[in-house]
């Protein structure tokens, strides 16, 4: 019995992987898969050449890399400080404000997407970068994830800190954000991954073609003639890396890896 | 301990943090729901209902009701359905679990226009499915992308279920089906109904992954209610957006209220 599930569970793992094996595979041979398949495609790099010859899309690539940039430049910090004060003030404002939070994340962009076209018109943002950035900065989720993370430390450090210093901020600065290394990774795999994938903010926000992150329009078949797998791989690369870097933090810190 | 300046710098976290969420978020959420009662965006006199009556009225609308109902009925159903079949896999082999939860968690990471090249890659090989094939394939692609994380989630819970609890049921004659179901799931009922909220929310996003495969126009199988409010923005219509997304977000919303119920009367239950 032990043996028959061991065995289903590597075929259904295997099977999850194979979306990933077959666009690593893909973007290594000329041709398609289908061409492999019968034996006719033969291993190269040309996707990849291709991929870094085509100014155009690099030129998207690096719309994205500007974007996330700012996403995170800015709602790091604004998450740490935003889960910071919904875990030490325990009034109504802070039960009130959480349910909004958990409310406008579960939602979906649509909910919000006229005002937020209205708002960034009003303000002179839009078609520019910063309306993307400023609305992804502002999302809740990595509030909320602070927030949860903070939740799970004991009243009792925060106590024990208290005594030698009366500010709250300072004993969250020192004594209790090193605790959090597991928690502030997991907040900038979440943050980047998000801001690295962003479609629908780009799209209603962004009207000039030559700004959309290549998140949006790496398909274009006239941006991508050589075949976009290569350009897929490349997209994907930053995302994988985090993930290892973050999943070797977490292996470090003795924390539960209860997250990922 | 609470004297004022230990506060203070927690107001100050608050007040620097906060205004961006409330400008941004929760005040469009609001305008939302006013726009979706006035006339125009020029004239904002009270309409009543007469916005929220055209949308209903509009066959596009309820077309994508309908599907986002019934696909997500089905993906919903068949994410959790996979994620509860393979938490305990994962349970009985925890030497694969760690190798697992990077292929079942990069799914939801990795950026959706690179897996949508491989959906459309792997859907143009078998294109003997081809009538069937737009809606299998963005199926396929959200079981692919949450049903694993989903499952993770499971799984970890699963684990802090103390061994003996398992062995009294196992002298009481609880073959491992049996366990599972009568005991094991209703310990992890949290859990359950967090995936299922989780669910919901990947559910209203799947519009991202659509529209990329599909474009605008993806056929009527797949039309979803986000593709009528992309329509009737892009036609500058947009009280009849906002009243499509005020309809959208009590519908989420009574959704979520229901599952969060669920949970409270499961809590109260145990």
């Amino acid at each position: 019995m032990r043996k028959v599930t061991a065995t289903l569970l590597s075929i259904v793992l295997l099977i999850w992987a194979l979306p990933m094996a077959a666009l690593l595979t893909s973007s290594l041979i000329q041709g398609d898969l289908s061409s492999l398949l019968r034996g006719e495609a033969a291993p190269s790099l040309q996707q990849y050449r291709t991929l870094f010859e085509n100014r155009q899309l690099l030129i998207r690539f690096r719309n994205s890399a500007v974007m996330t940039a700012g996403i995170l430049a800015l709602q790091f910090p604004l998450s740490v400080l935003g889960g910071f004060w919904l875990a030490r003030r325990k009034g109504k404002a802070q039960a009130i404000m959480a349910i909004c939070m958990v409310i406008a994340m579960l939602l979906p962009f649509q909910s919000v997407m006229v005002p937020a076209f209205r708002l960034s018109k009003w303000t002179g943002l839009y078609d520019s970068p910063w309306a993307v950035i400023l609305l992804q900065a502002f999302s809740p989720l990595g509030t909320l994830t602070v927030w949860f993370f903070l939740r799970a430390i004991p009243e009792d450090n925060w106590e024990a800190a208290l005594l030698d210093t009366s500010s709250q901020l300072r004993i969250f600065l020192r004594a209790i954000l090193p605790q959090l290394q597991p928690a502030l990774a997991v907040l900038a795999l979440l943050c980047f991954a998000e801001a690295w994938n962003l479609v629908e903010q780009p799209l209603i926000l962004l009207q000039d073609e030559g700004q959309l992150p290549a998140s949006v329009s790496l398909n274009d078949l006239e941006l991508n003639g050589a075949g976009p797998y290569a350009g897929a791989v490349v997209y994907s690369l930053p995302i994988l890396f985090l993930y290892a870097v973050v999943g070797i933090i977490l292996n470090h810190s003795q924390a539960d890896t209860q997250m990922l | 301990m609470r004297d004022s300046r230990p506060q203070r710098s927690v107001r100050v976290a608050g007040l620097i943090s906060l205004p961006g969420f409330v400008i941004w978020y929760l005040l469009p959420l609001g305008m939302t729901l006013w726009y979706a009662f006035t006339e125009s965006a020029f004239d904002r006199r009270f309409a009543g209902l007469k916005n929220f009556s055209e949308v209903v009225g509009n066959k596009w609308f309820r077309l994508g009701s309908e599907n986002l109902l019934l696909m997500g009925g089905c993906m919903m159903l068949a994410g959790m359905l996979a994620a509860m079949l393979l938490a305990p896999l994962l349970l009985r082999h925890q030497r694969l679990a760690g190798i697992g939860a990077a292929i079942l968690i990069l799914p939801l990471l990795i950026p959706s226009v690179s897996v949508v090249t491989v959906w459309k890659m792997l859907f143009e090989i078998h294109s003997i499915l081809r009538p069937t094939a737009s809606l299998l394939a963005l199926m396929t692609l959200f079981l692919w992308k949450t049903a694993g994380a989903c499952a993770i989630l499971l799984y970890t819970d699963l684990r802090r279920i103390p061994r003996e609890i398992l062995d009294a049921a196992a002298l009481d004659g609880a073959g491992a089906f049996r366990q599972y179901v009568s005991v094991q799931l209703p310990l992890i009922g949290k859990t359950v109904v967090l995936c299922s909220i989780l669910l919901v929310m990947f559910l209203l996003r799947i519009y991202k992954e659509s529209w990329l495969l599909f474009g605008d126009a993806p056929g009527k199988k797949l039309y979803l209610l986000q593709h009528f409010m992309n329509q009737q923005f892009k036609l500058l219509r947009f009280q009849n957006v906002a009243a499509a997304a005020s309809i959208l977000t009590a519908a989420a919303l009574a959704l979520y209220a229901a599952s969060l119920l669920m949970l409270h009367k499961r809590r109260r239950g145990l």
